[in-house]
């Protein structure tokens, strides 16, 4: 039997509504993603997509219902350990503002070490090794502000695997490139996640990208999924 | 990279921000520790001048003004003491100096001080002998054969250009603004030139004090010996005395006080009461540079507050790679800290080397000497109070970077 990555089950996160009451955000009946599999994950905008993301991440905590990711019960741990559990097992790719404007390419590989705690000798050669396998040895003393948003996203996706995670969680990451880079990002992604032995989960609104995943799934159907 | 490495690069990126908050801190913190090493070196000047003598013995009157006359050539003339008094206190077993001056006259503003041979064996200040930077101390004056002989102090020298062998005529009177008659009866012959001491002998003209009082308009019994019956006693207006053990120091002291013809002041004393005095004047001063360095710290927390959405983004982004939220806020805190130490440290240099470029006008214009330290335990305390107070400033963009959530964060773009 596979490896379950993430299960969740009878999931609801709410929001206070301005007027008074609750807005649903998030609302899922029973999901299960398989470890090592890549998965596209599809939904308009406000239909909870990047909440669900964040209670995978451990950002944030549902209402009620089950969270269980690589194996730990993300609401049962303290924040502290949800930290060191997203340092440590966890990539996360955004759509924009994914890099610190004040480092370097390779320095913004080096923080994602040094945020999670995991600072090492071996960092350095980790980041170059990251960069070149991105296509990108040559701008590592480039800062963010010098580079293109394709090669921006390229840098993010390095990142996110700077610590090997088993979960690589990415928002919309194409969403503010043209068609070439999207295509281009996507693959990146896809291999990175595979050479690293990663399960990958992408949220997205583009038919573009869901097919290139061999597998997706509606948010709006995790809703009436039974749990 | 690590923690520090990253507040560094943060710094930079914004370094125009950095360098006006820094500069302003800056220029704080240079203001504090001129105005601390002025008011630290003017009271040890004034200390150590008043440390010269045990006793100052004057005219009944206010002691705080025989004080400031006799050692620091300030005021209105208070009056004379019979030469008897100083005579009688040269004799006194207890003491072991008695040095006499006779005030009256001046030369291009400096006082014309009458006193003996005995002022070159004292001290200028705590410390400090009075030494002859060139020529020789004046000799003892001949009634008969007058040599009119003086003794310049180092400033009186540098500004009249006077040198050992030139000549002058002294004007009677101690005010600089009045129109002085000039002494022309006494030509005064420059026969040494005393070294720089930081006091007030420095801006005086030492002549023997029998010469002193043989100048017309003096004395009533000018020129003559002293005692001589039928003739009124000569006059002094002060003696400094060093008494020859601490023990005696309060009895003699007592016992001036309790005469009719003089009054003894402790110069220490009352150089403190004076300060005590003009306390609240000096402690506004340091309370007002004190509140630059507050202001300055205020500047570093609007240009910390300005760049917010920035931060905000960036603290999401360390929650996202697993940062923990005190350690966010943390590095907020650090770089606040961080360009608090930088200004601290570059307005520490500024103001060391204001005290230092500016020593000479400072001494030129009142005649305290400056003298410029590298480091003090006061620095220590600028130094630390400064960076506390710029962390402070940076506690309320901190809370803000703690509480960023991630999804936030990064939805509030640049």
């Amino acid at each position: 039997m596979a490896e379950i990555a993430i299960r969740l089950e009878g999931v609801e996160r709410t929001y206070p509504a301005p007027g008074g009451g609750e807005v649903v955000a998030l609302r899922v009946g029973r999901w299960e993603v398989e470890a090592g599999s890549q998965v596209a994950l599809v939904g308009e905008s406000g239909s909870g997509k990047s909440t669900l993301l964040s209670v995978l991440a451990g950002l944030a905590l549902p209402d009620r219902g089950r969270v269980e990711v690589l194996g730990q019960d993300l609401p049962a741990l303290p924040e502290a350990a949800r930290d060191r559990f997203r340092g440590a097992r966890v990539g996360l790719v955004f759509q924009s503002l994914n890099l610190f404007p004040a480092l370097t390419a390779r320095e913004n590989l080096l923080a994602a070490a040094l945020f999670a705690g995991r600072a090492s000798r071996e960092d350095g050669a980790r980041a170059d090794a990251l960069l070149e396998r991105v296509g990108l040895a040559g701008r590592a003393r480039h800062r963010p502000g010098m580079l293109s948003l394709g090669e921006q996203q390229r840098v993010a996706v390095a990142r996110a695997v700077m610590n090997r995670p088993a979960l690589l969680l990415c928002d919309e990451p194409t969403g503010s490139l043209d068609a070439s880079r999207r295509d281009e990002v996507v693959d990146l992604l896809r291999r990175v996640a595979r050479e690293e032995g990663a399960t990958l989960v992408v949220v997205t609104h583009d038919p573009a990208v869901v097919a290139a995943f061999p597998s997706s799934v509606s948010i709006a159907s995790l809703a009436g999924a039974a749990a | 990279m690590n923690h520090e490495g990253f507040v560094l690069r943060s710094l930079r990126h914004r370094r125009a921000a950095t360098l006006l908050s820094a500069l302003g801190i800056g220029l704080g913190v240079a203001l504090v520790t001129a105005v601390d090493a002025l008011r630290r070196e003017s009271r040890a000047h004034f200390e150590g001048a008043a440390l010269a003598a045990d006793l100052v013995v004057g005219p009944k009157g206010d002691p705080l003004r025989i004080v400031l006359g006799a050692v620091f050539h300030v005021g209105e003339d208070q009056g004379t003491i019979p030469e008897s008094r100083w005579r009688s206190l040269a004799a006194d077993p207890r003491v072991a100096r008695a040095v006499p001056f006779a005030f009256g006259d001046t030369y291009a503003g400096f006082r014309v001080v009458g006193t003996t041979e005995a002022a070159f064996g004292m001290e200028a200040r705590h410390g400090t002998p009075v030494r002859l930077a060139e020529g020789t101390p004046f000799g003892p004056f001949d009634p008969e054969k007058p040599g009119y002989e003086a003794v310049l102090g180092a400033t009186a020298a540098a500004a009249t250009g006077l040198g050992v062998g030139d000549h002058f005529h002294a004007e009677h009177g101690l005010d600089a603004r009045a129109d002085l008659d000039e002494h022309e009866e006494a030509e005064w012959r420059v026969v040494g030139i005393l070294e720089r001491t930081g006091t007030a002998l420095d801006r005086s003209v030492l002549v023997p004090l029998e010469a002193f009082w043989s100048m017309e308009g003096h004395d009533p019994s000018a020129g003559k010996a002293a005692g001589a019956e039928g003739e009124a006693p000569r006059q002094v207006s002060a003696v400094a005395v060093r008494v020859a053990s601490p023990a005696f120091l309060v009895p003699l002291f007592q016992e001036i006080r309790a005469s009719e013809d003089a009054l003894a002041a402790r110069p220490l004393v009352e150089v403190r009461n004076l300060f005590d005095l003009v306390g609240n004047a000096d402690r506004l001063l340091f309370a007002v540079s004190i509140l630059v360095v507050v202001v300055a710290a205020v500047g570093v927390l609007v240009s910390m507050v300005n760049t917010m959405n920035e931060r905000r983004r960036d603290a999401a982004l360390m929650r996202a790679l697993g940062a923990r939220r005190r350690v966010v806020a943390g590095l907020v805190v650090g770089e606040a800290a961080a360009t608090g130490a930088a200004g601290a440290l570059a307005g520490l240099v500024l103001g060391h080397a204001l005290v230092a470029v500016g020593a000479a006008r400072v001494a030129e214009w009142s005649g305290i000497p400056m003298r410029p330290a590298l480091l003090g335990p006061a620095d220590i305390l600028v130094f630390a109070g400064a960076v506390a107070l710029c962390a402070l400033a940076g506690l309320a963009p901190a809370i803000g970077a703690y509480r960023t959530e991630v999804a936030e964060g990064l939805s509030g773009g640049r």
